[in-house]
C-alpha cells in the first residue's frame, strides 16, 4: 500500500514537474461531448481548465476511437461526461467501463440533462442517484432567474466542499436528480429550493419523481480510493451563455452569474485540485525511544505520531483539525483519543501526536486513524502490532505485600538447615538412646 | 544344595541375558511396526495436533527455551492471540528440543522434523520397557516379557505413535507407565529415592499431557483403598508423602498447570488423600502409647470430626470459588450426555465420544478376554501392588468406555493384566514339571531375598486395624515361605496331561498369531494414514493418493500475502498455520468458545451478515472442506450442524439449529434445503458452481447421497481462487468494500449484467 502510494506520488509529483497543472493526479482530460459542435458551448470553461494546465482531448460518445481504458491502463485521468443524450457509447464503453476507470483512480465530472441516455442512467443508478424521467426539469416558481426563465438561481450551498459561499447565484436548468440515501460516500453539493419540483410541461398527469429540498441538484461522491465524482443534472450550467448572464432574482441583481466560480471550484475539488489531504508520516514507539517496536508489552506508554499536509491549489500546506482520532482496535476500540496538533514546524505539513499507555490486555491491536470529512480526502492510515503480555522475567518483585511470604519462604530455609544441623551433631546420652530405639522398634513390630 | 545353587546361578545369568535380548527385541518391533505410515507415504507430520506441536517444536528450536517459555502467539486466534507459553504442555517440544540439541552438539545434522516424525516410534520402545518393569514388579519377570510384547503392538497404543503422529500422547503413555512403576516400586519398598523418582516423572508427565490428572487421582485412590484395607505402613507413608510433595511442586512448575493442584477440584483428591494418610500416621503414632479402648473411642471421635471438616471446607470452599468448580471435560467423563447438552465443543470432538463396543475388540483384539483374567489373577495374589493393578485396571476400563480417546490409557494396563494371565498359563502349561519347578523355585527365591532384604526395613505390612490378624493376611504372612511347597504341592496334585499342555500351548500360540496378524493389519490398514494425505484404491487395485490438503495450504503459502488472514472452522487452524505460515482465526486449542462461536456464526450466516463479521475480524481468505465431490464424508457440510449449535449457545438469538432444518426436519442440501442453510455462506462456499461440474443439473454430492439444489449460487462478497484437484479444500478471497459505495451484493448484481436489464424495465412501467 505504502509503494503504491509512493509510486502515485512520484508519478503525481512527474506530472506536477511536466504539465504544471495543480492536479495531483494528472493533467490528461477525456471531454466526452454528445455532439462535436457542443464543444463551442462550453469555449469558457475549457479555457480555464486549459489555463489550469489540463491537456484537453475531446471525442463524441459515437466516435469510433473513443477509449477510456487500454491494456488495463486507464488513458486519461479525469473525465469530464457531457454527452448525456447519447444512449449507447462507441467501442461498448457503458457504466462498467466508467467504474472500472473509478477503481483505477480517474475522477468523473458528469453532467446529465432532461434527456438522459441509459449509459448515464445506469451510471448514475450505481452512485446512487437516479435522474427523473425524459423531459422532466426542475422548476422553482419562487427562486428563480427573471432574465431568463425557468432556470433556477440557487444562491445557498447545503454542504461546502470547494468553496464557502457562492459570491452570486447559480443558475441551473435541467433534470432533478434523485438521492437513493444507501450510498454512505455520496453527499448532495446544491440542493433545490423548498418550493422547487420536477415537471414536464407537454404532459401534467404525471407527479413528479421528488420535490423541495430532496432535489438534488450537483451531486458528489468521493469513492474509498479518493476519486472523486461530481454529477449533475444540468449541462447547461456549464455553458457561456449561463455564465456570462445576469442574475435578477426578486429585487437583488448580479451582473454575471456565479457559474464560473462555482464550476472552477467543484471541477478544481473533483480534479484533485483541492482538499486532498495525505499522510506524511505516521509513526509510533515506546516512549523514550525511537523505532517502531516488534511488539508492546501491555501497560506500556507509547508515543504515536502522524503528519498530515493539506493540499490547496499547488500548495502542500499545514493541515489544521481538532478532531483526528486514534484507535486502538481489537474487535473494538479499547482506546479512542483525539490527537493534539503539535506546533507546526514544516510549513508543508502539520503534525498530531498523543502520549498513551496501550491496554492491559494482550492481543493483536490495529492502530488506526481513520479520518473521513466530507469534502476532504480519506485518511485511513492502520499498522497491526501485538501488545503482548509479560514475560516470565517482566513481572514485578520484592513487593512490600508479599513480604510474609518471603519472611515464611526463608525462616523454613533457614529452620530446615538448622534442624538438620542439630539432628546431624546432635549425641544424646547413647545408652539411653539405644533403649529408646529398641523399645520402639519392639512396638512397631508387635 | 550348594551343586544346584551353582548351576541356579548359571541359569539365572542366561535367563537374565536372554531377558535382555527378547526385551530389546520387543522395542524395537515396537519401533519398526510403526514406521508404517512413513514408508507408506512419507515422513510427514500427521493430523491436526502434531502440526501445533511440530510448530512450537520449531519455535524452541529456533528461539531458544526462554522466548518459547513466554511466546505469544500473534498469528493464531486473530485478534485474540494466544499466550502458548502458559496454555500448553511443553514437555513433547522440550524433549525433542533436547533431542536435537544434543544430536547436534555431536554433528548429527538431523532435520527436527525428523526427530518429531520419529519420537513416537522411539517412545514407544521405551514404553514396552516400561511396561516391562512395571509388570516384572508386579508378578514375574516372564509376564513382564509377555506385557511389553503386547504393548509394543497394540492398536489402541500405536493408533497414537505411529511416526508422524507428534501428539503429547506419544510421549505420555511411556511416562505414565514409568511413573507408575516407580510408584509401584516405591510402595514396596518404601524407598524415599523410588517415590522421588515417580515425583521426577510425575512432573515430565505433568510437563507432557493434561493426563496426568490420572496419575494424581489414581495413586491417591491406591493410597486410600490400601488404607481401607487397613494395609497401612510406613513404606507407603514413606511413599505417598514424598510422592506428593515432590510431585505437587514441581507440577507448579508448569506454567499452565501453575496453581491449579492448590486451587482446582481435581487435584483435590491427591490433597485429602495427603491429610488422610498424615492423620492415619499420626494415630498409629499414638497408638503406640494408648490402650487399644481408649485408642477406639480416640479413632472415631477423631474420624468423624475430620471427615465433618473435610467435607465441609471442600464445599464451603468451591461454593465461594477458591477451589475451582470442575471442568465441564471432566463431568462428561461422569455423565456421558452431559457435554452435548452443554459444551457442544467438547461433544462436537469424535474423539470425545463414548467408545463403540467393537473399537475396544479393534483397538485390543484377544487382550480383552485376557485382561479380566489377569485382574483375576491379581486378585488371587493381593500385595499391595496387585491393588494398584486392579485400580488401574478398573478406572481406566470405566474411562475408556466414557471417551474413545481414553482408550489410549487402557491399553497399557490391559497389556499388563493380560501379560500376568499368559505367563501364569504358560507357567503351568508350557514347561515340563521338572523344569518348571526349578524356573519357580528360582523366582520364589528372588521373591525370598528380595522380601527379606525389604524386611528389615519394613517389617510385615499387615497393620492397620485394632484386630488385624484376619486369617487371608495371616495366610498372607506365611504365603512367602511356604509357596515353594504349596506350588510344588499344587503341580503334583493336578499335573495337566501332555495332551492338554499341547492342545493349549499350540491354541495359545495360534491366538498369539492372529493377534500379531490383527495387530499388524489394523496398524498398516486403520492407524497409518497421516489424514493430510488421503490413499484410495482405484478399480484396479492400485493406490490412488488425494494430495488435496497440501496442495491448497501450499497454494495458500505462495499465493497469500505474508499477513493475511484465514478463516475456517478450528479444525485445520494448526495445519493451516503449520503449512501455510498465515495467520488464523481459530485452531485445534480451542481455549476461547466465544471466538469459534462467532467463526461458526459467520459459516452459518448470510452473506450480508458474514460480510461484516468477516471485515471486523480482518479476514482475507476463507477456506472450506468440500467432500461431495470425492466422497470424503468428513467435510464442512457434515460438521455444520456442530459449528450451528456451538455458535448457538453463544448467539442465540442470530443463529438458530432448527432453521438449518427444512420444513419436514431434515438436513438436506437437495432442492428442499431450507432457506437459512441455503442462506449460509457455508454451503454457498461448499456448492459454488459445483453444478458446472456436471453436465445438465446432474450435479450429485456423494457424501450425502444426493443430487444437489438446482439453482445456481450467487456469491457476491467473496471470490473463488482456488479449488483444489478434488475440490476438497476450497479457497475464496473475501472482496475488499465497493470502491464507490455500493453493497457488494449490488456490485455482483451490476457486473453481471442484470442489473441493466431491470433498470430498463422499470424505466418502461
Amino acid at each position: 500500500m505504502k509503494t503504491l502510494f509512493l509510486f502515485t506520488l512520484i508519478l503525481q509529483l512527474a506530472c506536477f514537474i511536466f504539465a504544471k497543472t495543480n492536479s495531483l493526479s494528472g493533467n490528461r482530460v477525456l471531454v466526452i461531448l454528445d455532439k462535436e459542435e457542443d464543444k463551442k458551448e462550453y469555449s469558457i470553461f475549457f479555457k480555464s481548465l486549459k489555463e489550469r494546465g489540463f491537456d484537453l482531448s475531446y471525442t463524441t460518445a459515437s466516435n469510433e476511437k473513443l477509449e477510456i481504458i487500454k491494456y488495463e491502463e486507464s488513458l486519461y485521468d479525469h473525465l469530464i461526461l457531457f454527452a448525456p443524450e447519447t444512449d449507447y457509447y462507441e467501442n461498448d464503453i457503458n457504466a462498467k467501463q466508467f467504474i472500472e476507470f473509478i477503481d483505477k483512480g480517474g475522477n468523473i465530472l458528469l453532467a446529465a440533462n432532461e434527456n438522459t441516455g441509459t449509459i448515464i442512467q445506469d451510471l448514475l443508478y450505481e452512485f446512487g442517484a437516479k435522474v427523473d424521467e425524459p423531459k422532466f426539469t426542475v422548476f422553482d416558481n419562487f427562486v428563480h432567474n427573471s432574465t431568463t426563465p425557468n432556470v433556477l438561481a440557487i444562491e445557498e450551498l447545503e454542504n461546502k466542499i470547494s468553496l464557502d459561499k457562492l459570491e452570486a447565484p447559480v443558475l441551473y436548468y435541467g433534470t432533478a436528480i434523485k438521492s437513493s440515501n444507501k450510498n454512505p460516500y455520496a453527499k448532495p453539493l446544491l440542493v433545490g429550493g423548498p418550493a422547487a419540483y420536477s415537471w414536464d410541461d407537454t404532459v401534467v398527469n404525471k407527479a413528479p419523481l421528488v420535490t423541495g429540498n430532496n432535489i438534488v441538484l450537483v451531486h458528489t461522491l468521493q469513492a474509498i480510493n479518493n476519486s472523486r465524482i461530481v454529477m449533475t443534472g444540468s449541462t447547461k450550467m456549464f455553458t457561456d451563455k449561463y455564465i456570462n448572464s445576469p442574475v435578477k432574482i426578486n429585487d437583488k441583481t448580479y451582473k454575471k452569474s456565479g457559474n464560473l466560480d462555482f464550476i472552477t471550484n467543484i471541477s478544481k475539488w473533483t480534479f484533485q485540485e483541492k482538499k486532498v489531504l495525505k499522510v506524511v508520516s505516521s509513526k509510533h514507539h515506546k516512549v523514550g525511544e525511537t523505532e517502531r517496536p516488534e511488539y508492546y508489552t501491555i501497560k506500556n506508554n507509547m508515543h504515536y505520531e502522524i503528519e498530515i499536509a493539506e493540499y490547496n491549489d499547488g500548495v502542500w500546506q499545514p493541515f489544521n483539525a481538532t478532531d483526528i482520532q486514534l484507535e486502538l482496535i481489537m474487535l473494538d476500540p479499547y482506546i479512542r483519543v483525539t490527537l493534539k496538533q503539535q506546533p507546526i514546524t514544516n510549513p508543508n505539513s502539520s503534525t498530531y501526536a498523543i502520549d498513551l499507555m496501550v491496554p492491559d490486555h494482550c492481543g493483536v491491536f490495529t492502530f488506526k486513524v481513520d479520518y473521513r470529512r466530507y469534502g476532504l480526502s480519506w485518511i485511513k492510515e492502520s499498522d497491526v502490532i501485538a501488545i503482548h503480555p509479560l514475560h516470565y522475567n517482566e513481572f514485578p518483585r520484592y513487593l512490600i505485600q508479599g513480604l510474609p511470604y518471603y519472611f515464611g519462604a526463608f525462616s523454613m530455609l533457614v529452620g530446615f538447615i538448622i534442624i538438620s544441623i542439630l539432628a546431624l551433631y546432635h549425641e544424646d546420652d547413647s545408652s539411653n538412646n539405644k533403649v529408646n530405639k529398641e523399645a520402639s522398634t519392639k512396638k512397631k513390630t508387635n | 544344595m550348594a551343586v544346584s545353587a551353582v548351576s541356579l546361578q548359571h541359569l539365572k545369568k542366561s535367563k537374565d541375558l536372554l531377558c535382555i535380548v527378547i526385551l530389546a527385541l520387543i522395542a524395537i518391533l515396537a519401533f519398526i511396526s510403526r514406521l508404517l505410515s512413513v514408508i507408506r507415504f512419507e515422513s510427514v507430520i500427521h493430523e491436526f495436533d502434531p502440526w501445533f506441536n511440530y510448530r512450537a517444536t520449531q519455535y524452541l528450536v529456533n528461539e531458544g527455551f526462554y522466548k518459547f517459555l513466554t511466546w505469544f502467539d500473534q498469528v493464531s486466534w486473530y485478534p485474540l492471540g494466544r499466550v502458548v507459553g502458559g496454555t500448553l504442555y511443553p514437555g513433547i517440544m522440550i524433549t525433542s528440543g533436547v533431542i536435537y540439541k544434543v544430536l547436534h552438539f555431536f554433528n548429527f545434522n538431523i532435520d527436527i522434523r525428523h526427530i518429531c516424525v520419529f519420537l513416537g516410534p522411539v517412545f514407544s520402545g521405551l514404553t514396552a520397557i516400561a511396561t516391562y518393569l512395571l509388570t516384572s514388579e508386579v508378578c514375574t519377570k516372564s509376564s513382564g516379557l509377555f506385557a511389553a510384547a503386547f504393548v509394543a503392538i497394540a492398536p489402541g497404543y500405536i493408533s497414537r505413535s505411529v511416526a508422524g503422529s507428534y501428539d503429547n500422547e506419544a510421549i505420555s503413555i511411556f511416562l505414565l507407565m514409568i511413573t507408575f512403576y516407580f510408584w509401584v516400586k516405591s510402595v514396596k519398598t518404601g524407598s524415599s529415592f523410588w517415590a522421588a523418582c515417580t515425583a521426577l516423572f510425575y512432573f515430565y508427565m505433568v510437563s507432557a499431557w493434561g493426563g496426568y490428572i490420572f496419575i494424581i487421582n489414581l495413586i491417591p485412590l491406591h493410597v486410600f483403598v490400601l488404607l481401607l484395607m487397613g494395609r497401612y505402613s510406613k513404606r507407603l507413608y514413606v511413599a505417598y508423602s514424598t510422592f506428593y510433595v515432590l510431585g505437587t511442586i514441581g507440577s507448579m512448575q508448569i506454567p499452565f498447570v501453575g496453581f491449579q493442584p492448590a486451587t482446582t477440584a481435581e487435584h483435590m483428591a491427591a490433597l485429602g488423600t495427603f491429610g488422610l494418610l498424615q492423620i492415619v500416621a499420626f494415630l498409629h503414632f499414638c497408638r503406640t502409647y494408648l490402650s487399644s479402648d481408649s485408642f477406639k473411642t480416640l479413632l472415631k471421635r477423631f474420624l468423624i470430626i475430620i471427615s465433618i471438616i473435610g467435607i465441609s471446607g471442600f464445599a464451603i470452599l468451591q461454593k465461594t470459588g477458591i477451589i475451582d468448580p470442575w471442568t465441564g471435560r471432566l463431568y462428561s467423563l461422569f455423565d456421558t450426555g452431559y457435554a452435548k447438552k452443554h459444551i457442544p465443543i467438547i461433544a462436537s470432538v469424535s474423539e470425545h465420544q463414548p467408545t463403540a463396543w467393537p473399537s475396544f475388540f479393534f483397538d485390543l483384539h484377544i487382550l480383552v478376554p485376557l485382561f479380566p483374567v489377569g485382574i483375576y489373577f491379581a486378585f488371587k495374589k493381593l500385595t499391595d501392588e496387585s491393588v494398584f493393578i486392579i485400580l488401574y485396571g478398573i478406572t481406566a476400563s470405566y474411562f475408556a468406555g466414557v471417551m474413545v480417546r481414553l482408550m489410549l490409557t487402557l491399553t497399557p494396563i490391559v497389556c499388563v493384566a493380560a501379560g500376568i494371565a499368559m505367563s501364569y498359563l504358560f507357567d503351568n502349561f508350557l514347561l515340563s514339571s521338572k523344569s518348571k519347578t526349578t524356573v519357580i523355585k528360582v523366582e520364589e527365591s528372588e521373591d525370598i531375598v528380595s522380601s527379606a532384604e525389604s524386611l528389615p526395613e519394613s517389617p510385615a505390612s499387615p497393620k492397620m486395624g485394632s484386630s488385624p490378624t484376619s486369617p487371608k493376611m495371616k495366610s498372607k504372612k506365611t504365603e512367602n515361605k511356604s509357596s515353594i511347597l504349596t506350588k510344588e504341592n499344587e503341580t503334583k496334585d493336578n499335573t495337566p496331561t501332555i495332551e492338554l499342555k499341547l492342545i493349549v500351548t499350540l491354541s495359545m500360540l495360534l491366538i498369539f498369531c492372529m493377534y500379531v496378524w490383527h495387530c499388524t493389519w489394523v496398524t498398516s490398514n486403520a492407524y497409518s494414514s497421516p489424514s493430510i494425505v488421503l490413499a484410495s484404491r482405484n478399480r484396479d487395485g492400485s493406490q490412488h493418493i488425494i494430495d488435496d490438503f497440501r496442495e491448497a495450504y501450499y497454494w495458500l503459502r505462495q499465493n497469500s500475502a505474508e499477513d493475511a488472514k484465514i478463516m475456517s472452522w478450528w479444525d485445520y487452524g494448526y495445519q493451516l498455520a503449520g503449512m501455510t505460515n498465515r495467520t488464523t482465526l481459530v485452531d485445534n486449542n480451542t481455549w476461547n468458545n466465544t471466538h469459534i462461536a462467532t467463526v461458526g456464526r459467520m459459516l452459518a450466516s448470510n452473506e450480508e451478515n458474514a460480510y461484516v463479521l468477516l471485515r471486523r475480524h480482518d479476514v482475507d481468505y476463507a477456506l472450506v472442506m468440500f467432500g461431495g465431490a470425492i466422497g470424503y464424508s468428513g467435510d464442512d457440510i457434515n460438521k455444520f450442524l456442530w459449528m450451528i449449535r456451538i455458535s448457538e449457545g453463544v448467539y442465540p438469538e442470530q443463529v438458530k439449529e432448527e432453521n438449518f432444518y427444512n420444513s419436514r426436519g431434515e438436513y438436506r442440501v437437495d432442492d428442499s434445503v431450507s432457506p437459512t442453510l441455503r442462506d449460509s455462506i457455508m454451503y454457498k462456499m461448499s456448492y459454488y458452481r459445483f453444478k458446472d461440474l456436471y453436465p445438465n443439473n446432474q450435479a450429485y454430492d456423494r457424501v450425502r447421497g444426493t443430487p444437489v439444489y438446482s439453482k445456481p449460487i450467487q456469491l457476491s462478497i467473496m471470490d473463488e481462487v482456488y479449488s483444489s484437484e478434488n475440490l476438497l479444500v476450497r479457497i475464496y478471497k473475501i472482496k475488499k468494500p465497493d470502491n464507490i459505495g455500493r453493497s457488494l451484493q449490488s456490485a455482483a448484481i451490476f457486473n453481471s449484467g442484470r442489473r441493466r436489464k431491470r433498470n430498463r424495465k422499470s424505466r418502461k412501467d
